[in-house]
């Protein structure tokens, strides 16, 4: 299976690469084409990225491709991790709207190279934000199934690690996901957690322990409180000590922010997380995921079929994803999951034709 | 009455004539291209044709769509210099080859197709043939369906 990772020499990019090959994800004979833009800085280091490779990995690495156009892009499974990034000064805030502006004609570039020289057959796994805008332009082009943002099996990995984390265990014993929209909608479907050893009622009693009486009514406001008071905070040290005192939903949102806000990026995370998803395509695998997806009535929300791109956990294979997996949702997550899936909808908005699902109108303030 | 439409999922014959770098690896990443994809080879050749070694001819049956993904896919190949594909059955795909009978037994190339030949199999030469390799390898069924005792063919030219 040949892998194509545009933007590869980004920070997300050369983690995707390096994890490819340290984890042993791709045989030899595979090839991995690392894509840069021709015209851009991006161009020259490619080819100097290949090297360092070669030179890094010659006794396991797959075969090694760079190509710097669109239509050069070749491959059995396709990582868009290039474009614009979130900011990382402490305080400058997220404006996805920018990075919508920034990002749509590299998504659209590609999406139309692929449509155009494509197999027919490639699966796309969208890292770049907005992750939402991505998986529609690219679904709107290539297919609704062949397309997937990884952004919610990303979120999903750090709920259930916030949780295993407060549990005092590890991440393998937890089970659950995040749905809704990667960033600050993200939903805690705090319903979906599983806990290795507890059977139901010992886990109801976990659950409700963890969650400390909240649900997720006030989770947006908590959110921007959180984010408010970690701003406000100039020690680095303690600001993240004070999240390490939060619950683990509200843990999952704001680690991962305050991480950027640090200057740090989450490169490692975010690739890790990527390459879970290419190496159950690799392996011929179907798997239980979550992804950002471009759905067409699967599944109901507010109880109304949601026509749109929403993080929800799904069967992935290796021709894209399949069937949904939620269920009937207590009413505060399915609120909330509804909340994300409008302003997810007015984000991809202007620029990809939506769906026959509006949903009613409400004050997400 | 309007012309069928061919089946765009079907399966055909293609003859593809590669120029890889002339090195141990070449041939296997090319095969592997194939392998992964479930496609095996018709035939396979490699071998200096015009005194440029790192050639290699062969022949397998995809639907277009597969054989274009294959082509795409061993052009990105860093060993892959260039790369010509043309259905079997094209005329720019040329091929030669040499069959010999047993003893005594008389052979031609059957009537219609598009080869030139030479040889008296009757009388112990061999029959040289050259022509599109769709000729040459239907030259090459005939001889095996007369009993021929050794068949050779070999893609000379793709363009």
């Amino acid at each position: 299976m040949d892998v194509a990772v545009i933007g590869a020499t980004g920070a997300v990019g050369r983690q995707v690469c390096t994890q490819l090959i340290e984890r042993r994800a791709l045989p030899t004979t595979a090839r991995l084409q690392l894509v840069g833009r021709r015209g851009g800085s991006s161009a020259a280091a490619t080819h100097g990225y290949r090297a360092d490779l070669i030179d890094a990995y010659d006794e396991i690495a797959p075969l090694f491709d760079v190509a710097l156009d669109p239509d050069e892009v070749v491959a059995d499974v396709i990582v868009v991790a290039s474009g614009a990034t979130l900011g990382t000064k402490p305080g400058q805030p997220v404006d996805r709207a920018a990075l919508a502006r920034a990002n749509h004609a590299m998504f659209a570039a590609y999406a139309e190279a692929l449509a155009e020289h494509g197999s027919g057959d490639e699966v796309v796994i969208v890292v770049t934000n907005p992750v939402e805008l991505g998986v529609a332009t690219m679904a709107a082009r290539l297919g609704r199934h062949r397309v997937i943002g990884m952004g919610a099996w990303l979120d999903t990995l750090r709920f259930r690690r916030e949780i295993a984390h407060s549990l005092g265990v590890r991440r393998q014993r937890i089970g659950g996901f995040i749905a809704g929209q990667h960033g600050d909608d993200a939903v805690p479907l705090w319903s979906s957690v599983r806990i290795r050893g507890l059977v139901e009622g010992e886990r109801d009693r976990t659950v409700a322990g963890l969650r400390a009486g909240r649900d997720l009514a006030g989770f947006p406001a908590e959110i921007a409180a959180a984010q408010a008071e970690l701003l406000a905070q100039q020690d680095s040290g303690r600001a993240f000590a004070m999240v390490e005192a939060w619950p683990p939903d509200l843990r999952t949102v704001t680690r991962p922010w305050l991480t950027h806000q640090s200057g740090a990026r989450t490169a490692v995370g975010t690739a890790n997380a990527t390459v879970d998803l290419i190496s159950a395509l690799a392996d011929g695998r179907e798997i239980v995921t979550a992804g950002q997806v471009a759905l067409a009535g699967e599944t109901r929300v507010a109880g109304r079929p949601v026509h749109g791109v929403l993080g929800v956990p799904v069967v992935l294979g290796p021709e894209g994803w399949g069937e949904v997996l939620l269920g009937d949702l207590p009413p505060d997550e399915d609120a909330l999951l509804a909340r994300a899936a409008r302003r997810i909808a007015a984000t991809v908005a202007p620029y990809v034709p939506a769906g026959p699902y509006v949903p009613e109108e409400e004050s997400d303030e | 009455m309007s012309e069928p439409v061919a089946d765009p999922s079907a399966p055909r014959s293609w003859v593809a004539l590669v120029q890889c770098l002339d090195q141990p690896g070449a041939l296997m990443a090319l095969a592997s291209v194939f392998a992964e994809r479930g496609v095996n080879f018709s035939s396979l050749a490699t071998g200096a044709l015009d005194g440029r070694p790192g050639t290699i001819a062969l022949t397998f049956d995809a639907s277009e769509r597969r054989c274009q993904l294959l082509r795409r896919a061993a052009e990105r190949l860093t060993v892959v210099r260039s790369l010509v594909l043309r259905p079997f059955d094209d005329p720019g795909a040329r091929a030669a080859g040499v069959v010999r009978m047993p003893p005594g037994i008389a052979f031609r190339p059957p009537d219609g197709l598009d080869v030139v030949w030479s040889g008296d199999s009757a009388a112990g030469e061999p029959v040289l043939v050259e022509g599109t390799l769709a000729d040459v390898a239907a030259v090459a069924s005939a001889a095996r369906e007369a009993g021929a005792l050794t068949i050779g063919t070999v893609v000379s030219e793709v363009r």
